[in-house]
């Protein structure tokens, strides 16, 4: 069959809508979860949604969707009152209580799904699927739930984001201002109770806080807002879950839940090295910018300090080259640089500042010297080590603090070593 | 017999995991116990690849590889990226397992690892697996716990005053020369090969009741170390016997009804706890206020 | 005989400078004091005499020697809240641990340990509480056992971060007690301390910090009112307003 036959197979395209759809919801919810710090929560109720899933059917005998989803949500809900319950031992750190209630519901649920398949009961075989998902099996029924929940989650999150974000970020400032907490912190474990349930049938219980995480870190890295985070993470999440299904789908033995899982990791590293403000491309990008700025301030400042100590105020490119490389021969491009900018030009044969170019060199010049001042009669440190210091400390000063530091030392004419201090322009 | 052997594969990594687990729950840092034993899986699997057996060396290399891999990228997330603990570690746990479910479902027929097993162990077959070491026979998986056990226990031993001392106050450990930073490590080295060993016998999920449960239980019913230590090991001894009674009586996967009483019995202790301290009244800070006031000079 | 030697100490935290070029030299068998405003690195400058933390510049000896090379005369107390008081350990555990410094791995602490700790927790009054978990005690009685601890310790050069912040009067007075006995044998304690008044009491030398050092010798030359106002006076307010700069711009960096 061609790619088109395939993705226009309606079995295929409910597992893709699906599990995309799914995937959306986990997402919008997961940013949530995330600000709230509560990720580990997210992977408990994961997990306990076992027991419950199979007590269903074991009372109704038959995997009939409105049981299983009872039995999940009651389960994954019990959970939660337990972590809440065991919140009044002090001796019992966080860590702890997560780990007692995790032990707790996945043990029961892994008892009752070996006990129905040692009893044979009827297709249990395929409650398995619960653990690790069967994404590409889900069936309209499933999809339609899916939809009804992902409406209801949306709308949620459409309706009530402000206060949510509110409460997500300070609870106290949120109960302050007069919002209902109480309310709130209710339809918050509501959405996240449903998000986990409704993500069990694209990738299991076992990864669905996988689902739930991932996309919201990529996202978090990326955009500050809410509003912008949780629709870059629904669309990460959903781009992953399309794209996993086709994979698995195209490639023999290769399972759909954790393919999902695995592409979210990989879109979360790549944002990470990349994309993020905070990686480490734009970092590195960042920090190349301010760098090549100081280089231009320092050969400004080398040709000012050139014409006051030779009394000249041009040179031949000979000249030029000589004094450029005595400092550092990387100072030729990035006098090119300056040149290219007006602030050195060629006249006459002759290469000199432009007006501009001395203005700027004359100010960098001031800051210099007015720093170096400051390090020797504030700090105390000796003479031989002031100039490094303040070359360091120099380029980071904005105007309005040059004018504060003149102030505080007295309006000086001369540094340290007896240069004058340039006045302002 | 073979209920014996499999009772004692069992207790002896119940024992290995309450007395990490104690030390792992007063540094907090149980949760990393649970994400290394989610992290392993792919590095035990690619190791199952490579070797083609069941081999401890191969699957402690390979679960160390990616322990060690799993624990950078838990550095870098946290320090680098700024992520929450807790987002990194739920990060980091399911992307390693999936990639270790993906591992064994994509080569079921290579490796000899399968879902169930990952889930919850396969201690009722241990007794299958007998090996001669030494003249003496018995089974395999009786063999690698009981040599975990001994690892374990003989490293609490020599470095007890040490390990006390970085988890209680790692800055005047560091201050007298003591690095808590490797000791850190080396913790995390053992739990790494206490998962290992506790995969192929209880399971990836469930070796966190092991972990948590008896630890957890022993630090609200003692106050001392040493004692919080013994109890420890009590419960979980208690939690294996349990568990194979309800096992024996209900049916249902061994490792599954040991997690249950793992984790059910610090609930019942909690409840218990706080039916108690309902009509009591006055506890230790009122006393120490007391004290206070009579506080004496110096001899 | 100089206890202390620092030299061009500076220390930086990417772009935070915590301490900024202090030399000084400190006498050895003296009560000194460390003083400053907030901030202004004087629990760095104590973590930095005990090799715990990295100069960017300069170096500190000990006795002539680097902190590294004589931790067994160094006894270092940290300040109450690095530590989780929930532990399950007896007051008797904690003074022990002044003795682990000693001990090789595996080695047990001996009889000889055990009479040290015994004798540190009679020293600053707490021997009744031998027995008692860390989780019963009040601050004052905290503040006590980290001293016991450090007392077990047997150096000769003390270091305390706050040992006087936030206790009870009796404490105080055991404390300020055992600084002195610790004096009369010898022994060279440096405290950071915050309370002006004490200091130009029971103080021998001070240390007047300020990122930079301000001053550095006997109470008396020290505490002049134009030193004071040197080092709270705000005149390195523009040092601290760059550091300002230079983060904010790091966090734009980081967000914009």
């Amino acid at each position: 069959m061609s790619w088109l036959e395939i993705f226009s197979h309606p079995l295929v395209l409910i597992a893709v809508g699906g599990n995309a759809l799914i995937a959306a919801v986990l997402a919008l919810v997961g940013c949530l979860v995330v600000l709230r710090r509560e990720a580990f929560v997210g992977d408990v109720l994961g997990h306990s949604v076992l027991p419950g899933i199979a007590l269903a059917f074991v009372l109704v005998q038959s995997e009939q969707l409105g049981a299983i989803l009872a039995g999940a949500l009651g389960a994954a809900a019990a959970a939660m009152l337990l972590l809440a319950a065991l919140r009044v031992e002090p001796r019992l750190r966080e860590d702890a209580r997560l780990g007692v209630v995790l032990s707790l519901f996945f043990g029961t649920g892994i008892v009752l799904l070996t006990v129905l398949q040692r009893h044979g009961v009827a297709h249990s075989g395929s409650l398995w699927r619960f653990l690790f998902g069967q994404a590409a099996g889900i069936t309209p029924a499933e999809l339609g739930m899916a939809a009804a929940i992902g409406a209801v989650v949306v709308a949620a999150i459409a309706l009530f984001w402000k206060e949510l974000q509110a409460l997500s970020f300070d609870a106290e400032f949120a109960q302050l201002v007069g919002l209902p907490v109480g309310w709130l912190e209710l339809l918050y474990r509501a959405l996240v109770l449903m998000a986990v349930v409704v993500g069990v049938y694209s990738v299991g219980a076992v990864l669905v806080s996988a689902m739930l995480i991932l996309p919201a870190i990529a996202a978090r890295a990326l955009v500050r807002r809410l509003p912008s985070m949780l629709l870059v993470a629904a669309t990460l999440a959903a781009m992953s879950a399309v794209l996993g299904v086709g994979l698995s789908g195209l490639f023999a033995g290769v399972p759909t839940g954790p393919t999902i899982v695995l592409l979210m990791g990989a879109v979360t590293a790549l944002v990470m090295l990349a994309g993020a403000r905070q990686s480490v491309l734009m970092q590195a990008l960042q920090r190349g910018r301010l760098v090549w700025q100081q280089r231009q301030e320092d050969v400004l400042k080398l040709l000012y300090k050139r014409i006051e100590s030779s009394g000249r105020a041009e040179w031949s490119s000979a000249e030029l080259l000589r004094t450029l490389r005595s400092w550092r021969w990387s100072a030729v491009p990035v006098a090119f640089w300056l040149a290219l900018r007006g602030k050195l030009r060629y006249r006459a044969r002759r290469w000199e500042l432009s007006p501009g170019g001395v203005q700027q060199a004359r100010q960098i010049v001031r800051r210099h010297r007015l720093w170096e001042l400051y390090l020797e009669r504030y700090v105390g440190l000796p003479v031989e080590r002031l100039h490094g210091d303040a070359e360091m400390l120099e380029h980071l000063l904005a105007p309005e603090m040059t004018a504060e530091l003149e102030r505080l030392l007295g309006y000086p004419t001369k540094d340290p070593h007896g240069r004058p201090i340039p006045p302002e322009d | 017999m073979d209920v014996v052997w499999t009772l004692a594969a069992a207790a002896t990594l119940a024992l290995a995991c309450a007395l990490l687990g104690s030390f792992l729950a007063l540094r907090r840092t149980l949760l990393l116990g649970d994400a290394l034993s989610h992290a392993v899986l792919p590095g035990v699997v690619l190791a199952f690849l490579w070797s083609g057996s069941r081999e401890l060396l191969p699957m402690l290399l390979g679960a160390g590889a990616a322990a060690l891999l799993a624990t950078l990228l838990l550095e870098l997330l946290q320090w680098r990226f700024r992520v929450h603990p807790d987002a990194a570690l739920g990060a980091v746990l399911a992307t390693f397992f999936a990639a270790g479910i993906f591992l064994l479902s994509r080569f079921a027929g290579q490796v000899d690892l399968d879902a169930e097993c990952v889930l919850y162990g396969e201690l009722a077959y241990v007794p299958l697996e007998l090996v001669s070491v030494m003249g003496v026979e018995a089974p395999r998986g009786l063999w690698t716990s009981a040599a975990l056990l001994a690892g374990v226990g003989l490293f609490v031993w020599l470095a007890y005053k040490e390990l006390v001392l970085v988890s209680f106050d790692p800055t005047f450990a560091a201050s007298i020369g003591r690095s808590p930073r490797k000791w850190s490590l080396a913790l995390m080295g053992l739990t790494a090969a206490v998962t290992v060993v506790a995969l192929e016998l209880v399971g990836a999920v469930l070796v966190v009741a092991l972990l948590v449960g008896p630890a957890a239980g022993a630090r609200l019913l003692t106050r001392r170390l040493p004692q919080m230590l013994l109890v420890s090991a009590l419960l979980a001894l208690g939690a294996v016997g349990a568990g194979y009674g309800l096992a024996w009586a209900f049916d249902g996967a061994l490792a599954g009804w040991i997690a249950v009483v793992a984790g059910g019995h610090v609930g019942a202790i909690v409840l218990l706890r706080r039916l108690r301290k309902a009509p009591a009244s006055a506890q230790e800070p009122f006393a120490a206020e007391q004290d206070n006031d009579q506080a004496q000079q110096p001899g | 005989m100089i206890a202390i030697e620092c030299r061009d100490v500076t220390v930086q935290y990417g772009h935070r400078v915590a301490l900024w070029g202090v030399t000084c030299q400190l006498p050895a068998g003296q009560l000194i004091a460390i003083v400053g405003p907030n901030g202004a690195g004087k629990s760095t400058l104590l973590r930095a005499m005990v090799g715990l933390v990295r100069l960017s510049r300069g170096e500190i000896r000990l006795f002539g020697q680097a902190p590294e090379r004589v931790r067994r005369r160094v006894s270092y107390m940290p300040q109450r809240e690095t530590v989780d008081w929930d532990f399950p350990l007896t007051v008797f555990d904690v003074v022990l641990m002044g003795c682990y410094g000693e001990l090789r791995l595996g080695a047990r602490p001996r009889r000889e340990h055990y009479e040290r700790a015994q004798r540190a927790l009679e020293l600053v009054g707490m021997e009744r509480y031998a027995e008692r978990l860390l989780s019963e005690l009040s601050g004052g009685q905290q503040q006590r056992v980290f001293l016991a601890r450090a007392l077990a310790q047997q150096a000769e050069l003390y270091l305390m971060d706050e040992p006087l912040a936030g206790v009870d009067a009796a404490t105080e007075q055991v404390v300020l007690h055992v600084l002195e006995e610790l004096r009369r044998q010898g022994k060279t304690v440096v405290v950071v301390h915050h309370d002006l008044q004490t200091i130009a009491e029971r103080f021998d030398w001070v240390v007047l910090l300020n990122l930079r050092l301000v001053a550095c010798g006997i109470v008396p030359e020290v505490l002049t009112m134009a030193n004071l106002h040197g080092a709270y006076g705000g005149r390195l307010q523009m040092l601290s307003d760059v550091a300002q700069v230079l983060e904010q711009r790091r966090q734009r960096l980081r967000h914009g």
